[in-house]
């Protein structure tokens, strides 16, 4: 990484966060949305709470922690999706026609995605911090083995959302059609990355699947650190996993760069949108 | 005249989408439902195990969870696929620099916004079908349907729909915005009005917001008409709020966006 | 130098055939094309909607890879080395869309400016002066989205300007200018090519600017190179194809019609008619010498008020050029 990259990625996220949060309302809907979200996932337990099969569920939940693990599992779902969201706004430089002129400067691609990235890291860290402060109030009994798990679970969340984030912005680049992506990456994330359905109780084709998404492995270390007092031995296997999937995304989104570039080179499909 | 601008609307935003947008076009949101759906489905029957508590019966009248959650996630597919196209028409042709071409010709509102809500409406149904043959394994059952007050609430909603996209349009074009204004409706929308869980469940105070939206009628009266059968008789004050409501938005709308549309031409654009 | 030898560009795209069918389609944009740009010189490229003048400027800005020939510049080769050729050329293109109305002119200029790596002392001053010349100082820390069109096109030279390249490729730079600034622009394009050393490819559909900035004028015609020469050479070679006339005549009697239509018709011409208060006038275009003929023809019958020879100007160059190309293309 050199001075130039560290120079576009600064110049990125600086840029990316003056176009974005022009507004003042901007940082309300920030936190509006994904309230009304928990809300309506939480709700959305009500009618089985308290049914013959809620003993089943504690296993996996942990007695009367719905709440606690919807919310963590929505915490870690914000990370992720802020990341998407500022890779969904970046393909609209296609349509301004901004990206050609990023496509003519000698810039570090990666450097650019990264600082878009970087743009959305503030977003996300204003609201772990709402959410997690929320938390404590809330729940008096949140279980957490040491001041030194909390910091674990942050970097379980910023660095793989990160490299999602990236993944899908290079994705972005490749097509205008960028829609479809959304829909086969985020979605299905939400849904089989147990985000709010815990994992283990899915059927095992929906693990393989979800097992691909770094969601599903941040998630399970920040419940198990916020709501069953993890040590570091306990999220071991998970830490491992999630690196090798960052890895795998790192040099998926190296690859996807070089060609989409080369691509659009050939086609020309930069200017249209 | 309206119905020449209706057609041609109509017309134009069916090209323009099939031609720019294909992929995503057709799968997008069947897949957003889908995936919904499939999500319900795990809770209720891998979590758990088929179970749903007398309260849940009581209150949504049946126990047929699947066949609820179903016709929910239909109605939201039809909520942001009205309000996504619909209420950002106007600002999206600011946007592209074609309002103004839009303008001196001597556009009919009415049937411009006409226009595109037959074209979302259309690729909507086509979407429901599918959706439907896809979710029938997920356990939809039509049963018990009465054909007439289920026809009445779709009748009801569709108005309901366009004056509530069309208030949004204006606020849009208000705000210069699309992303917050509309992010904040779906939101609320699907909080408030009973798209995976009745409303009861809700305080109180969040059911006061849910008894003026239009969707929320709508949502009871097709649960009830296709699942418990009911017809429009013992549904009258129900329909008679989702009329009332329909209307009220309608009205405000049109007068609304006509004030807004004239005057954007003179505020500065993104 | 800039020294491109051949260059080739196909567009390939899917053609919708109807639901979920396509087939491949090429287009041949450009199809051979040699072009030189000398430090400190001016070249202009003229063609019509569609010739491929923007493909020319996009790939010898990189953003666009040749699908064959080679071009290099300053010794650097335009595929191996696109990276090294990105520091010292720039594109400025017509048109509001192409920098971020949300950010500041300052603003945009920073990113811009960074994403080049300029340092930060240099760029600073750099933007002061490009603020400066574009005479944007007062609105500088004002979002784009306030701004006229033809401020958004001034920010967009700025932006154009910001690395200081030494190869600079110009589509349309005045559009939607207002004349003053579009003078400005010329007077400064000139001094950023005789005092600064700067190659500069020019495309515009304004042909007095081309006569008036270039030193070299390319034609090129559906991705061919129809003609190339300093603007005075061309119209010259263009006057010996193209004859103007416009004459004004105070009466217009039938038989003097029936004569004027055969003789034109026999050397495949045509002419228009405007007339006014009584006073008819005639404008004639050939591809001959015909003054004397005329005249004389004209004189016999009526009286002729007026009778000018238009000086072939590049505009009437083009219009000729693309006749020609029609006339071919139906005879082909
Ligand atoms: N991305 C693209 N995909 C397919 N064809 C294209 C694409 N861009 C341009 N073309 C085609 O290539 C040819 C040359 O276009 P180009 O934009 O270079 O013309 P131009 O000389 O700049 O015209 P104008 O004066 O209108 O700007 C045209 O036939 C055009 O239709
Ligand atoms: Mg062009």
């Amino acid at each position: 990484m050199n001075k130039h990259m560290l120079k576009s990625i600064k110049a990125e996220a600086i840029k990316q966060h003056k176009s974005v949060y022009h507004s003042s309302l901007m940082y309300f809907s920030m936190l509006i949305w994904p309230v009304l979200h928990l809300f309506s996932s939480y709700y959305s337990y009500k009618p089985f709470e308290g049914s013959a099969a809620s003993e089943l569920v504690a296993k996996w939940v942990g007695e009367d922690m719905i709440f606690a693990f919807i919310l963590f599992g929505y915490i870690s779902f914000i990370f992720f999706k802020c990341f998407v969201q500022s890779a969904w706004r970046f393909s609209f430089e296609r349509i301004s026609g901004t990206l050609e002129l990023i496509y003519l400067t000698p810039a570090s691609r990666l450097g650019v995605m990264l600082g878009n990235a970087l743009a959305s890291l503030f977003e996300s860290a204003w609201m772990f911090t709402v959410f997690c402060v929320g938390a404590i109030v809330l729940f008096t009994d949140l279980n957490i083995s040491s001041i030194f798990m909390p910091i674990v679970a942050v970097f379980s969340l910023v660095i793989p959302s990160i490299c999602w984030g990236i993944f899908m912005n290079s994705l972005f680049m490749f097509s205008r059609d960028t829609g479809i992506f959304f829909t086969l990456f985020q979605t299905p994330m939400e849904l089989f990355g147990g985000a709010k359905i815990p994992f283990p109780a899915f059927p095992i084709w929906a693990k393989l699947i979800g097992g691909f998404f770094p969601l599903t492995w941040s998630a399970s270390i920040v419940r198990k650190i916020f709501m069953h007092g993890a040590i570091f031995a306990d999220i071991k296997a998970e830490l491992i996993l999630l690196t090798l999937i960052c890895i795998g995304l790192f040099l998926l989104t190296l690859l996807l760069l070089r060609r989409g570039e080369s691509y659009a080179r050939k086609t020309g499909n930069m200017a249209l949108f | 005249m309206i119905i020449n601008n209706i057609l041609a609307t109509a017309r134009r935003n069916l090209t323009m989408q099939t031609r720019a947008y294909p992929v995503d076009f057709f799968f997008s949101k069947l897949l957003t439902c889908f995936f919904t759906i499939l999500g319900s489905f795990f809770i209720y029957n891998i979590v758990f195990k088929g179970n749903v508590t007398n309260e849940f019966i009581q209150y949504s009248g049946t126990s047929d969870y699947m066949s609820f959650t179903i016709l929910g996630s239909f109605m939201y597919l039809f909520v942001v696929g009205t309000f996504l196209n619909v209420s950002r028409s106007f600002i999206t042709e600011m946007r592209e620099g074609t309002l103004d071409s839009l303008l001196i010709s001597p556009v009919n509102y009415m049937g411009y916004l006409s226009g595109n809500m037959l074209e979302q409406t259309m690729i909507t149904a086509g979407e429901l079908l599918i959706a439907i043959l896809i979710t029938i394994p997920f356990g939809l059952r039509f049963a018990n349907i009465n054909v007439a007050s289920t026809m009445l609430s779709i009748a009801l909603t569709l108005i309901a729909l366009f004056g509530m996209s069309i208030i949004l349009s204006g606020i849009m074009i208000y705000f210069k915005d699309t992303y917050l204004s509309q992010n904040t409706v779906f939101s609320i929308i699907y909080l408030t009005t009973g798209i995976l869980f009745p409303i009861q469940y809700l305080p109180s105070w969040l059911q006061v917001i849910s008894n003026y939206i239009p969707v929320t009628y709508s949502l009871r009266t097709l649960r009830n008409s296709v699942l418990t059968g009911l017809d429009i008789t013992s549904q009258y004050n129900d329909f008679k709020q989702l009329a009332v409501l329909s209307i009220v938005y309608f009205t405000v709308g049109m007068l609304m966006i006509r004030r807004i549309v004239k005057k954007a031409p003179e505020r500065q654009f993104i | 130098m800039l020294i491109a030898k051949g260059l080739k560009k196909n567009y390939i795209s899917k053609e919708k055939t109807g639901f979920l069918k396509s087939r491949l389609k090429t287009v041949e944009a450009i199809k051979s094309l040699d072009l030189t740009i000398r430090p400190g010189k001016i070249v202009g490229l003229l063609g019509l909607n569609g010739a491929g003048k923007t493909t020319t400027i996009k790939m010898l800005s990189t953003l666009l890879e040749p699908d064959g020939g080679s071009c290099s510049i300053d010794g650097l080769d335009l595929t191996r080395d696109a990276f090294k050729i990105k520091h010292i050329v720039n594109m400025i293109a017509g048109g509001e869309r192409m920098v971020y109305w949300r950010l500041t002119a300052r603003e945009n200029l920073e990113y811009f400016g960074k994403l080049y790596n300029i340092p930060n002392n240099e760029l600073n001053k750099r933007i002061d002066n490009l603020i400066e010349f574009v005479g944007l100082n007062e609105r500088a820390n004002e979002a784009v989205e306030k701004y006229s069109k033809g401020m958004k096109q001034r920010l967009q030279i700025a932006r154009g300007l910001i690395n200081d390249p030494k190869y600079l490729f110009m589509d349309e730079p005045t559009l939607g200018l207002d004349a003053p600034i579009a003078r400005d622009l010329r007077k400064f394009t000139k001094s950023l090519a005789n005092k600064e050393g700067k190659g500069i490819l020019l495309t515009s559909h304004y042909i007095n600017e081309i006569e008036e900035l270039c030193d070299y004028v390319y034609i090129i015609n559906q991705g061919q190179k129809v003609m190339e020469g300093s603007p005075k050479e061309i119209a010259s070679i263009v006057a010996n194809c193209t004859n103007k006339y416009h004459i004004k005549i105070n009466s217009f009697p039938d038989k003097l019609k029936v004569q004027l239509e055969t003789y034109l018709s026999a050397i495949q011409s045509d002419y228009q008619l405007d007339g006014a208060d009584g006073s008819f006038e005639i404008c004639v275009s050939t591809h001959k010498d015909i003054q004397s003929e005329l005249i004389a023809m004209l004189s016999q019958q009526t009286k002729i008020i007026s009778f000018a020879a238009m000086e072939p100007k590049l505009e009437d160059a083009i219009i000729t050029l693309s006749e020609v190309r029609a006339y071919e293309q139906a005879h082909a």
